[in-house]
């Protein structure tokens, strides 16, 4: 009787422990982009679709009645700087994680995903040396050498034949890959590389000179394959020296849509090849979109698809199976998801097949002019 | 419910002390926690106002420099060549212009002035198409200054561009969003507040870290921002980059934008927390003292207690030579150590009268032990005596049983013998009775006197001896017949006597009183012959008594009946009893009461052949009363009888 007295006496002071025991039953996510710097278009897009498709679900209930937690981590365009963010995640137990948006990233935080089992589901990475294989990296974009191929056909069919191309050694595993899978697909196909020039952007060098040294005489196109500011740069010393030449773009060349604006009429015909179409008439991407721009205020670049896309994914699986520790295979029994613009199909690798569309942006707007 | 006082100390400790501190703190706590919600929200709504001026001000400085770069351009004739060194002198004064360009009417860059750094990379921005820019399409349409967030198309990072209209072409500056940063920081550090400026779409444009910007993070879903974007000073709490905060936001008008001044609700909550803190520090010290000090006001109670247990343990070891008061200052603990002491003192003495007591129970013991043994041998002794004399017994029982056997033998050979001598002597003694009878009856008249009186004597004595030859077999027949019982009412028996006893009685002056008496069961004709002899000698030894007085009762025992027949008559010297009840024995001579001596003799038989016992008292001359006893078999049908009758008087 004393004894459960003084027990209840000293119970105020156990209020706070007492308090603070409520068990978590949330799940944690990782998102790990690039953020800052000339690359961070694609990260920050990514994250803010990230961000909606977590809002999104939490606001209908969470994962099985479980909130969904998202940890958002900067790689700087760095890869040292990503295995740490992705060390960061898994102390924080993260049960997967989306991202990293690019493919020099990705390839430096896998080893830090597998040897944690975590699963990394990159929205834009689109390395070849990342498929084909059986290991924790999934991903909603096609590989490189399919783009490649995509961007080789398109050009012939636009009939462009010789090709100058301009690329920034940073990031390579997507930039070089790129290049020389469409130069392979190119050259096979007839076409003609007239000049490459490589540059770094970590240099932050004047492009005027490195369009010069380029030399467009006897192009018919200029292919970029850089981050979007650069891109961007690029294009409008292209448009200086010549006012008409097509500029092919990678991907990157429109995540940053607000410069594609400011540029005004001088980047128009620029065109992209993109797995994302924008005038998708779907109901869950016009959806998408409308919640996108409500959110955050501006138009989702192809990567805030691909990242919504990957978070759907995560989150389907997430709703298979919630145990971490089987998250792999849960994710790969996926097979078909429903992603914004149509069923997406991964295979037993992790990687998927989506359509892809020819771009040409026009008078401020991007039109689909083939699929 | 079991308690020692330690943990009642503890408890009462506990009790007055924890409780007034836990009201007093919680009570202190709500109080302090308005508190310093209250001064927050007022310093940040403070700051808030305070930084938005800032801006303000900060912002018309670069305004008011570009209107009089744009209006000094306006009004000189500068070549080209001179005004990109005006444009870059600028750019190099103002830290906070990024860049500044001159744009033809279709929105190319002809001039541009820029930081030292990017100089080389000048020719990149010449010729460049701005025409897209938000301002320079917000000036040109509204042919006035314009001013809007843009992106930094050398750095990708968010800017803030100003454009204003000049001649034909426009002038664009890019102002750093960084030292905006800076300012709101400056501000903000010393107060532990952070500040951060968000356009109106909810992306930050400034904050202390530039890294945010960069980030490009956008808090439109944040209530406080929306609620602040009407226009509206809002003091709410958010969640940021995983803080909780406590933030107050505001819209400056003249930008749009809105600022947002926040803080930690940790730190904010800091002087809550060090209350809280101290309270629970000052709980804690509360129990650790109650806890101390009910040690000690345990100990120092408990020790009179323990020394008090101590004299209670020695007096069990029966150890009443070290006990001593317990000095104490507790008034009730030193009654209680007298009380105790006398209760020692009280135990000691009776201890000792016990032990004295018990001394004496030993000796006693002792010596009962003594006699015990002494008593054991002679009862052995006894015993063995004993035996030796119930052997002997048994011996002289067997020898007694043989005796006996041959006595009754010989009393039955006796009686036999004597029915038979009597049976067989009474037709020769009846013959010389009648001879003689005849003799003198007819040769009386032939005889002298002399011969005439020897006749007669042998007439008178063969007369004699017929009799006793009758009574002797009379008694003999009783010896040998056998013994019949019924159930008899003696009643009955005793009125039937006495009415053949009327004629003995006649003339007589007579009481004879008959109480109740209860049946028995016996042999009807031999009772009847007891009963016959008694009133019959009755009736005779009172003959000469004035009145004759005979009484007949009877008394229930437990086991048998006594009967008894007392009359008024002649009695008899009780020296003589032992020949009272001999066959032929007379205590009277037959000149005065004639008779055989058989009666009594007779009746002493049939009583004790019934197993009964008879017995007379008397005096000479106050007559007697005999008393004879028969078992009883039918008890309750004997009180039955005799209650339910009254006495008969004859």
């Amino acid at each position: 009787m004393v004894r459960k007295s003084v027990l209840l006496l000293l119970l105020p002071l156990l209020f706070p422990v007492i308090c603070g025991c409520d068990r978590d039953r949330s799940i944690k996510i990782g998102f790990i982009g690039s953020l800052t710097g000339k690359n961070s278009d694609l990260g920050v897009a990514g994250r803010d679709a990230v961000q909606l498709a977590v809002e999104n679900v939490n606001s209908s209930g969470g994962i099985n009645g479980s909130p969904l937690v998202l940890s958002v981590q900067d790689d700087a365009a760095s890869p040292d700087t990503a295995v740490k963010a992705a060390e960061r995640l898994a102390a924080e137990k993260v049960t997967a994680i989306v991202g990293p948006m690019g493919s020099s990233m990705a390839k430096a935080v896998l080893p830090v995903a597998t040897r944690n089992r975590i699963v990394l589901v990159s929205p834009t990475s689109s390395t070849n040396e990342l498929s084909g294989k059986d290991d924790y990296f999934f991903r909603v974009m096609e590989p490189n050498l399919l783009f490649a191929r995509h961007q080789a056909q398109t050009c012939l069919k636009l009939k462009i034949r010789r090709v100058a191309a301009i690329y920034d050694l940073q990031n390579r595993t997507y930039t070089v890959e790129m290049f020389q899978a469409f130069k392979d697909e190119f050259t096979r196909r007839g076409g003609i590389i007239t000049s490459e020039q490589s540059y770094d952007s970590a240099l932050s060098p004047a492009f005027m000179p490195l369009v010069q040294k380029l030399g467009l005489k006897g192009a018919d196109g200029v292919m970029i394959l850089a981050n979007s500011v650069d891109s961007i740069n690029i294009g409008q010393q292209i448009r200086k020296i010549n006012r008409s030449i097509p500029v092919i773009s990678g991907a990157c060349g429109i995540a940053q849509r607000d410069l594609l604006q400011q540029a005004g009429k001088s980047l128009e015909n620029i065109i992209f090849t993109l797995p994302v179409n924008s005038q998708c008439p779907k109901q869950s991407y016009t959806s998408f979109r409308d919640n996108f721009v409500k959110r955050f205020n501006y138009q989702p670049t192809f990567a805030a698809v691909l990242a919504y896309d990957a978070a759907q994914v995560i989150m389907a699986a997430l709703r298979k199976n919630p145990d971490p520790g089987r998250f792999r295979e849960t994710l790969q029994g996926i097979g078909t998801f429903a992603g914004l613009q149509g069923d997406v199909t991964l295979d037993s690798f992790g990687d998927p097949s989506r359509q892809l569309y020819i771009i040409r942006f026009s008078e401020g707007r991007e039109a689909v002019i083939e699929q | 419910m079991k308690f020692d006082l330690k943990r009642l100390f503890l408890l009462n400790n506990l009790l007055t002390a924890l409780l007034p501190i836990i009201f007093i703190g919680l009570i202190s706590i709500a109080a302090v926690k308005s508190h310093v919600m209250d001064d927050h929200d007022h310093n940040g709504a403070l700051l808030a106002r305070s930084l938005a001026g800032q801006i303000n001000t900060y912002l018309r400085e670069p305004i008011g420099t570009f209107n009089l770069l744009t209006n000094h351009l306006r009004g000189h004739d500068y070549s080209a060549g001179e005004r990109s060194k005006l444009l870059s002198l600028l750019v190099e004064s103002y830290d906070y212009f990024d860049a500044i360009y001159l744009l033809d009417g279709r929105g190319i860059v002809r001039q541009a002035g820029l930081k030292r750094e990017r100089l080389e990379a000048e020719a990149d921005f010449l010729g460049m198409d701005f025409s897209g820019v938000e301002a320079c399409r917000e000036a040109r349409l509204n042919s006035r200054l314009q001013w809007a967030p843009s992106v930094s198309i050398s750095t990708g990072e968010p800017t803030m561009s100003f454009c204003a209209p000049i001649g034909g072409g426009a002038m664009l500056a890019e102002l750093k969003l960084s030292e905006l940063g800076k300012i709101i920081n400056e501000s903000s550090s010393s107060r532990t507040f952070t500040a951060f400026i968000v356009d109106k779409s909810g992306r930050i444009i400034a904050h202390p870290e530039q890294k945010v910007v960069e980030r490009k993070e956008n808090i439109s879903n944040i209530k406080l921002f929306q609620d602040a974007l009407g226009g509206r000073v809002v003091t709410a709490n958010l969640a940021l980059h995983d803080k909780d905060l406590r933030g107050t936001a505001l819209r400056i008008p003249e930008l749009g934008w809105v600022l947002v001044v926040a803080q930690e609700v940790r730190v904010a909550m800091a002087p809550i927390h060090a209350l809280q803190r101290i309270l629970f520090a000052g709980m804690l010290v509360t129990v650790l003292l109650a806890m101390v000090l009910g040690q000690i006001c345990s100990r120092i109670l408990r020790r009179p207690f323990d020394q008090l247990t101590g004299i209670a343990l020695r007096v069990i070891r029966e150890d009443y030579s070290s006990v001593r008061s317990v000095t104490s200052g507790c008034e009730e603990v030193r009654i209680l150590s007298e009380t105790l002491g006398r209760m020692v003192d009280a135990i000691s003495a009776r201890e000792s009268a016990l032990n004295e007591q018990t001394e004496a129970l030993m000796c006693t013991e002792e010596t009962l032990r003594e006699l015990n043994l002494l008593l054991e041998e002679k009862v052995a002794e006894r015993t063995v005596r004993l035996e030796k004399a119930g052997e002997e017994m048994a011996l002289l029982n067997l020898d007694l049983l043989k005796r006996s056997t041959a006595l009754e033998d010989a009393n039955r050979q006796l009686e036999s013998f004597a029915y038979t001598i009597s049976h067989d002597l009474r037709a020769p003694v009846r013959h010389v009775g009648s001879f003689a009878a005849m003799l003198l009856e007819d040769h009386g008249d032939r005889m002298d006197e002399e011969g005439l009186a020897l006749v007669r004597r042998i007439v008178a004595s063969c007369s004699q001896m017929e009799q006793l030859i009758a009574a002797l077999l009379q008694f003999s027949r009783v010896a040998l017949c056998p013994i019949n019982k019924t159930v008899i009412q003696p009643d009955r028996l005793i009125a039937e006597i006495l009415t053949e006893l009327q004629g003995e009685l006649a003339g007589r002056e007579k009481e004879i009183i008959v109480h109740p008496l209860p049946e028995c069961s016996a042999d009807v004709i031999l009772l009847r012959q007891v009963w016959a002899n008694l009133l019959g000698n009755a009736v005779k030894y009172s003959q000469k008594s004035p009145v004759t007085r005979i009484e007949v009762g009877a008394e229930i025992g437990e086991n048998e009946i006594t009967y008894s027949v007392r009359d008024n008559g002649a009695g008899f010297d009780m020296a003589g009893y032992g020949r009272l009840f001999g066959v032929f024995q007379r205590l009277h001579s037959a000149r005065d009461f004639e008779g055989s001596g058989v009666g009594l003799a007779i009746v002493e038989n049939i009583i004790k052949r019934h197993g009964g016992r008879i017995w007379a008292e008397s005096r000479v001359g106050e007559g007697a009363e005999f008393r004879f006893t028969l078992p009883r078999e039918r008890q309750t049908s004997d009180e039955a009888a005799v209650d339910s009758r009254a006495p008969a008087q004859v």
